[in-house]
């Protein structure tokens, strides 16, 4: 609790100054409302769900971007990571792809599905595949070479290999690549809702700003940041409850 | 009948000037259900010689037949413990999963599969840890886990090497007395690496001696003390003390 009550001191610090500078006129209200008004945007619009609905639309296309990227990444890296021959053919198509700004994707994926949650998900899927490509293939690799000889011993066929030794031991590092793609997704989202579609809180914001209702605008602000930290932290007690057998770790007892 | 036919088998590394010689003339025929202990200073090849068997490597000259058929790859009838249990065993299975990762592939029912896994975990008096972790268990338990994750496989030829290197004495002592009694049980034929030379004598009917650089038989002696043994009178037996003697001056000498 002290170390809670510290952390917060510095925000709550932050916005009594804020609220107390536009009171005094220091700051300009039409850039920055003050606190309460912040928080008395953030009420209605939860209240009549706008705030609601393009934060499941964000998340929608964040997810839906996620589950393309772990469909093909995960595949592809165990097949980079256990066959040099399948590296040496696919690395370099890989590595000329992946400088690409998924951003640079968006005129692209417009054109291609228009607007809408799946150009919004096909460049998420762009921004996180990687990630996970490059997490699991460095997991498959790191794999100690004990296990390989015990499947081996057992004539555990390809398919079995990759099922029962593979996958499971290279799971708590993927898991990693999946956490990192995670925050990715988020970004990538709200910047493709900024920049062009017309959905989610991304969209949200920008729409404020331009109606000029900068109080909802940083609600919305606020909210984003609140959603992606909540992610984040539930990856997190996801990844201890489920994850510590498969790293070979315990952690607790 | 010769369960393991090793004839001049000789492995190296490497080609040219830069080549390792590792193992060399390597001649040895082991009889089914005999208990062969392979003992030897470290580095001579002995872990080399049992993957050779296992089939997990090729021999560079010569061949190994097993049961009549060369040994190419490896098999279920050749069941191998690693030292390392603690990266041998899948650490997100539990105890009878582990046991069961053999008896998979056989049109088993998820039922049936620990059935049979806790029938051979009461072999190794572990059922009651079956629903355990590896790393929830002491080191000679999962040891035992690998011993009867490795008889799930209904091996013919079982392969050990240095089984009991990273255990206590207690432990080593009473798993020693189980391994004998399971190859006698099982009737199979056991080929079993050790740096112990009580070990060596204790547990096998012949005790082959390998030199090092490069890795070759030195010496092989039949230990004919009568089984079953006993970890007091066996090892205070003149003929064990004799086998001690001539064998540990022979490993001094290299």
């Amino acid at each position: 609790m002290r170390a809670l009550a510290r952390g917060l001191l510095i925000p709550a610090a932050a916005v009594v100054c804020w609220e107390m500078a536009s009171r005094g006129g220091v700051l300009p209200a039409g850039t920055f409302s003050r606190p309460t008004e912040v928080v008395a945007a953030g009420i209605s619009a939860f209240a009549d769900g706008s705030l609601l609905v393009a934060t499941a639309q964000t998340l929608q296309a964040a997810f839906v971007g996620l589950c393309i990227a772990i469909v093909l990444g995960v595949p592809v890296g165990m097949i980079i990571g256990i066959s040099a021959g399948m590296r040496l053919t696919v690395a370099p198509t890989l590595d000329a792809l992946r400088p690409i700004p998924p951003v640079a994707l968006i005129p692209l994926s417009l054109l291609i599905f228009g607007f809408g949650v799946s150009m919004e998900a096909a460049v998420v899927g762009f921004a996180c595949v990687w990630s996970v490509t490059i997490a699991t293939n460095a997991a498959v690799r790191s794999m100690q070479g004990r296990l390989a000889e015990v499947a081996r011993a057992l004539e555990l066929s390809r398919s079995a290999y990759m099922r029962k030794i593979v996958l499971p031991a290279a799971l708590a590092r993927i898991a990693v690549g999946v956490r990192v793609a995670v925050g990715i997704a988020l970004v990538v989202a709200v910047t493709v809702e900024i920049v062009v579609n017309p959905r989610g809180l991304g969209y949200g914001m920008i729409i404020a700003q331009q109606s000029l209702r900068p109080d909802l605008m940083y609600a919305q602000l606020l909210w984003i940041g609140f959603v992606g930290w909540s992610i984040n932290w539930g990856l997190l007690k996801l990844d201890r409850a489920f994850l510590s057998r498969f790293s070979g770790v315990r952690v607790g007892s | 009948m010769t369960a393991i036919d090793i004839r001049d088998v000789s492995l190296q590394f490497g080609e040219g000037s830069g080549a390792r010689q590792i193992l060399t003339g390597i001649n040895l025929q082991v009889k089914t259900g005999e208990f062969l202990s392979v003992i030897g200073p470290s580095g001579c090849g002995k872990t080399t010689l049992l993957r050779l068997i296992a089939g997990l490597v090729q021999p560079t000259g010569g061949s190994i037949v097993c049961d009549g058929r060369e040994v190419k790859k490896p098999s279920r009838d050749r069941a191998i413990v690693f030292q390392d249990y603690d990266k041998a065993l899948l650490p997100w299975r539990k105890i009878w999963s582990n046991v069961a990762l053999p008896l998979e592939d056989r049109k088993n029912s998820g039922r049936d599969l620990r059935t049979r896994a806790i029938e051979l975990l009461k072999v190794m008096r572990l059922e009651s840890v079956a629903d355990y972790y590896p790393d929830q268990l002491s080191g000679g338990m999962q040891q035992r886990v690998q011993i009867a994750r490795s008889l799930a496989q209904g091996p013919k030829i079982w392969l050990m090497d240095e089984p009991f290197g990273a255990l206590d004495a207690i432990t080593r002592q009473q798993l020693q007395d189980e391994v004998a009694r399971l190859a006698v049980e099982r009737r199979m034929t056991v080929v079993f690496i050790t740096h112990d030379l009580e070990e060596a004598i204790y547990l096998g009917d012949r005790v082959v001696v390998l030199g090092a650089h490069p890795g070759r038989i030195v010496e092989e002696i039949t230990v004919d003390l009568p089984r079953p043994r006993d970890q007091l009178t066996t090892r205070e037996d003149p003929k064990f003390l004799a086998h001690r003697h001539h064998l540990f001056g022979l490993l001094q000498g290299h």
